[in-house]
């Protein structure tokens, strides 16, 4: 078994104290490495070196940050193999998936090296002719990157890439069960300058908050749950750190009576058991018009039951298991309650046939949902389904806003009133029609409500990352009218 | 203009509107005024200066020394902005009278003018809010500089204007320019000045607005259009008008001193409707889309393309609808179309007409000037030509009058070949409830305005202006200000030490 190490200023290290976690496959169960178990006084000499490296990497210019962002991404693209073998065996996404997660990865590096070397600030109207007006951005400094277990390294890019490109260095503490992939990255930020990007492994707990908490770091960029985001809120409150949040959603998605049900169909099983469930943004709640309720769900549970389960390794599966078995004991346990609220097992619900070991979980399809039943108002973070019944269009609506959260939101139909209303009143960060789930490095990412704070991606990605400095210069050497003494001015 | 005003008669007493040159109104040197005259009743209602050479070039001259010397160019964005928003103020204030006076001259009806009224006040209020928000940008070089995008106002600016939005493409010109800093000379069309030398009284009656930097100056276009054309110290062009007139600015411009020129000009807006539109509104904004204000509109949808399986329904609707169109006496508030600007410009329109009936399009109404006690006035009956060929001249050209051609057509692709089949690309609408049909179609279309279920609504917070021959640059918005501005790079070196290339 292998003993990965920490990578702090350049450095392949351990923890300070030995100790170390086992990282296990959960295809398998069987542990695959182990990491550094950090606490404190790792956390210390991480930020430490971030701290050190941060005035002179703001100095370098854009030019030179755009060149090695570049860089980044070409490195990351020759090690796209050995990354993808790594992300799928401790994750347990299938390969084809994580292939693709590495595709969007260097693409963001790529997006944030240009438009990070094309943006500065703004020259502004002065209040008066002899003076000049400027903003110029400036990085916050330190960022503490937190990133979850199901995109490891797309989650860390979006806000790294953006980090570095606005002058910011890093500590990233990648997922306490998915750090392998990230601690290859070392391989790749091995071209920047020492310091600039530092990466610790370790428990939420024992590492994660020292990090939140440390008064060298400026800013915290969090994906995760929302309870973890409010917690990382509180502690980051006493010293106003900035935060960026993009935390839990419990997406709607909206099929209309005029949608074509096979199109709609494969969309919605797609978008629901992508990554086993586990994405931010997968659909979790499905209100479907009643007049097509009975053909969506026919061919919906058809769908789902011809999804190949199975070792994400080959290339025929369509779905791995679960991160780990807590969280499969979780998904276990929200199926219970939703069944204990009236809803209906009308597929899967548990272990798929030929499969002994592993965290896996048939594609599940709840249904006669009622709307404000748990699948509609708790976050699942796995391959459940839960159809819900309406009536017509505006109750649709109306359902998908009575919710705690704002990720995202679906719609098929191809009336453009409906997909105008919709659009307009629908509350979430990302409204998808007819393609659910998309990503454009150029489109902000992130959630209204208690899905986050903040956006990632596009340029609203990279002010998230740095703050404005307003200047102002007066070039008439005089005495102002306004200072003292007020005995001369009139009122 | 002749047949007009061989109607005047010669002693009649009406108001004669001086020129506005370097904040005073002075009577032109030439005796032959310009007729005002009501295209309703085609009685003469003003008479305005004839400008001279000489005159124009007075007026270029005092917008130069009022550029130069900074009064206006130099004055805080907020000074500026306070100004615009006076503008605005006293223009509502006098909103009925501007109103009529607008429709005594133009003929359009009353109802329209008044929202044209309104229309200037917001267009001088955007531009005034947007005056303290002209950014340039920090630019982000690789050297240890500072490196500043300044915004600074172009110049002095010669703008012309056209005949049918009077007063409001008189705003939709000088606000963004008095908002950049710009001074101006503004040329009115021969036929309507009468509103703008009104807004040149409420100019000049704001006391923070310096004089000089708003001069109107009326008169022929050969005369004072080739002045500011061709001028040596104008900076900047702005015209709105034919495409001919736009090309000959063009040359002007490049053979003078190669002064900035945007061009607003004309259209063939194809106005587009699929079978599963809804079928009242579709109805109605096919009518509404080409007969508001006569059809003198350069957006007009001019031509429409309507799916070949609810042509012959969808053309008796318009028809039936378009029928009922109230011709009548402007002032009155039923009335929905007025005369046409002029008697040579109706000549222009019923020649159009002849065209299409000779090309063997189908003439289903109108075709014909208004009889009755419309006699007198300029009138040209609501006109709808069927089964026009793409290729005939009133599918082509632009009539600027009450004239549409309906082109049948089969299917998505048929709908946008003939959509972009004309020199033009001003303005154009689809009107389908299929959103997937919808995008694919607005992103097809080689248009600057592409309109969804809608056809005319105008925002002076979105850019307008055209592709192809439908001219260069763009008005209103964000846009409309960047045509003022010129970009100054500035360059602060922050590294003290030598070269030491030598």
């Amino acid at each position: 078994m292998r003993a990965e190490r920490m990578w702090i200023d350049h450095e392949h290290v351990g923890a300070r104290d030995g100790e170390t976690l086992t990282i296990e496959n959960p295809a398998t169960e069987e542990p695959i490495a182990t990491v550094p178990r950090a606490r404190a006084a790792d956390v210390d000499a991480a930020v430490a070196a971030a701290r050190r490296a941060q005035p002179g990497w703001r100095r370098l210019p854009g030019l030179e940050k755009a060149k090695l962002l570049h860089a980044i991404a070409a490195r990351m693209r020759d090690m796209h193999a050995e990354l993808a073998r790594t992300l799928t065996l401790e994750g347990g996404k299938p390969m084809i998936e994580n292939l693709d997660e590495l595709e969007w990865t260097n693409a963001c590096f790529d997006y944030y090296a240009e438009i990070g070397r094309n943006s500065r600030g703004n020259s502004i109207p002065p209040s008066f002719e002899h003076q000049v007006n400027f903003t110029i951005k400036e990085p916050y400094g330190v960022v503490a990157v937190i990133v979850p277990f199901n995109y490891p390294l797309l989650l860390l890019s979006w806000k790294v890439a953006p980090a570095l490109a606005a002058g910011n260095t890093v500590v990233i503490k990648p997922a306490d069960q998915t750090p392998l992939a990230t601690l290859a990255l070392a391989a790749a930020f091995d071209v920047l300058p020492k310091g600039v990007v530092n990466i610790i492994t370790g428990t939420g707990a024992e590492a994660g908050e020292p990090l939140v908490v440390h008064p060298s770091v400026d800013m915290i960029a969090f994906t995760g749950s929302t309870a973890t985001g409010k917690r990382i809120m509180r502690l980051a409150a006493d010293s106003l750190k900035k935060v960026n949040l993009e935390t839990s959603g419990i997406d709607p998605f909206i099929v209309c009576e005029d949608a074509d049900v096979e199109i709609a169909a494969r969309g919605a099983v797609w978008a629901r058991f992508l990554n086993a469930g586990q994405v931010c943004t997968s659909a979790k709640r499905f209100y479907v018009v009643d007049r097509i309720a009975d053909a969506f769900t026919r061919r919906f549970i058809e769908l789902a039951r011809e999804i190949v389960v199975g070792d994400p390794l080959r290339p025929e599966t369509d779905m791995g298991p679960v991160v780990s078995r807590s969280q499969l004991d979780k998904v276990h346990a929200a199926i219970e309650k939703a069944k204990s609220e009236g809803a209906r097992v009308a597929s899967g619900g548990g272990r798929p046939r030929g499969l002994a070991r592993g965290h896996f979980l048939e594609p599940t399809v709840l249904e006669n949902v009622r709307h404000g039943s748990s699948p509609t108002r708790e976050e699942v973070f796995g391959p459940v389904a839960a159809i819900v019944r309406v009536p017509d269009f505006g109750a649709a609506i109306a359902m998908a806003n009575d919710s705690d959260y704002g990720l995202g939101a679906n719609i098929y139909t191809n009336n453009l009133s409906y997909v105008m209303r919709a659009m307009e009143e629908v509350k979430a960060g990302t409204f998808w029609v007819n393609d659910p789930l998309t990503d454009n490095e150029a489109g902000p990412f992130g959630g209204m409500r208690q899905s986050g704070i903040g956006r990632e991606l596009g340029e609203e990605g990279l002010e998230a990352f740095r703050e404005t400095k307003h200047v102002h210069i007066d070039y008439l050497m005089e005495r102002k009218a306004y200072w003292f003494p007020y005995a001369e001015r009139k009122w | 203009m002749s047949a007009t005003t061989s109607t005047v008669q010669a002693p009649i007493r009406v108001p004669v509107y001086p020129l506005y040159i370097g904040g005073r109104f002075v009577v032109g040197s030439d005796p032959d005024v310009m007729p005002v005259v009501n295209p309703a009743t085609g009685q003469l209602i003003a008479r305005a200066a004839r400008a001279t050479r000489d005159e124009t070039n007075a007026a270029i001259r005092a917008a130069r020394e009022a550029f130069d010397s900074g009064v206006w160019s130099g004055a805080t964005a907020m000074k500026r902005g306070s100004v615009l928003f006076e503008v605005a103020r006293r223009i509502r204030e006098r909103a009925a009278e501007l109103a009529r006076i607008e429709t005594e001259n133009m003929g359009k009806p009353i109802i329209e003018s008044e929202f044209d009224v309104a229309d200037a006040a917001t267009c001088f209020e955007y531009y005034g809010g947007l005056a303290t928000k002209i950014t340039g940008d920090v630019n982000p070089v690789p050297d240890d500089a500072l490196s500043l995008t300044l915004k600074e106002p172009v110049g002095v600016c010669g703008q012309i204007i056209p005949w049918n939005y009077p007063l409001l493409m008189a705003a939709w010109k000088i606000a963004p320019a008095l908002c950049a800093g710009c001074t101006v000379v503004l040329k009115p069309a021969e036929a309507t000045p009468a509103t703008a030398l009104e807004l040149a009284r409420i100019l000049d009656g704001i006391a923070d607005l310096p004089k000089g930097v708003v001069n109107v100056v009326t008169g022929d276009g050969p005369v004072v259009g080739a002045e500011l054309a061709s001028s040596e110290i104008v900076d900047k062009v702005a015209f709105t008008g034919s495409t001919r007139t736009g090309r000959t600015i063009l040359r002007a411009a490049a053979d003078s001193n190669l002064k900035r020129v945007t061009l607003e000009l004309g259209g063939k807006s194809p106005n587009i409707f699929f079978a599963d539109a809804d079928w009242e509104a579709a109805v109605e904004g096919a009518v509404f889309g080409v007969f508001v204000n006569q059809g003198e509109v350069c957006s007009a949808g001019s031509r429409i393309l309507v799916e070949k399986k609810i042509h012959s329904k969808f053309v008796e609707a318009v028809v039936e609808k378009a029928r009922k169109i109230k011709l009548g006496d402007p002032l009155e508030r039923a009335t929905r179309m007025g005369p046409l600007v002029t008697a040579a410009h109706r000549a222009r329109v019923m020649g159009y007409i002849e065209d299409g009936k000779r090309e063997g399009a189908r003439l289903v109404l109108g075709g014909k000037e208004a009889g009755g006690e419309l006699e007198r006035g300029v009138y040209v009956e609501p006109t709808v030509f069927d089964h026009v060929g793409v290729g005939m001249k009133i599918a082509q050209e632009e009539i600027f009058g009450p004239v549409v051609s309906v082109i049948p057509f089969e299917g998505e692709d048929d709908a946008v070949r003939i959509g972009n089949a004309t020199p033009y690309g001003l303005a154009a609408a689809v009107w389908t409830r299929d959103i997937f049909r919808a995008f694919r179609i607005v992103k097809r279309l080689r248009a600057g305005i592409v309109w969804v279920n809608h056809m005319q609504p105008t925002y002076v917070e979105a850019p307008w202006g055209g592709v192809k021959m439908s001219g260069q640059g763009r008005e209103l918005g964000r846009y409309g200000i960047e045509g003022y501005l010129e970009p100054k790079q500035v360059h602060v070196n922050l590294n003290e030490k030598p070269v030491g290339w030598y």
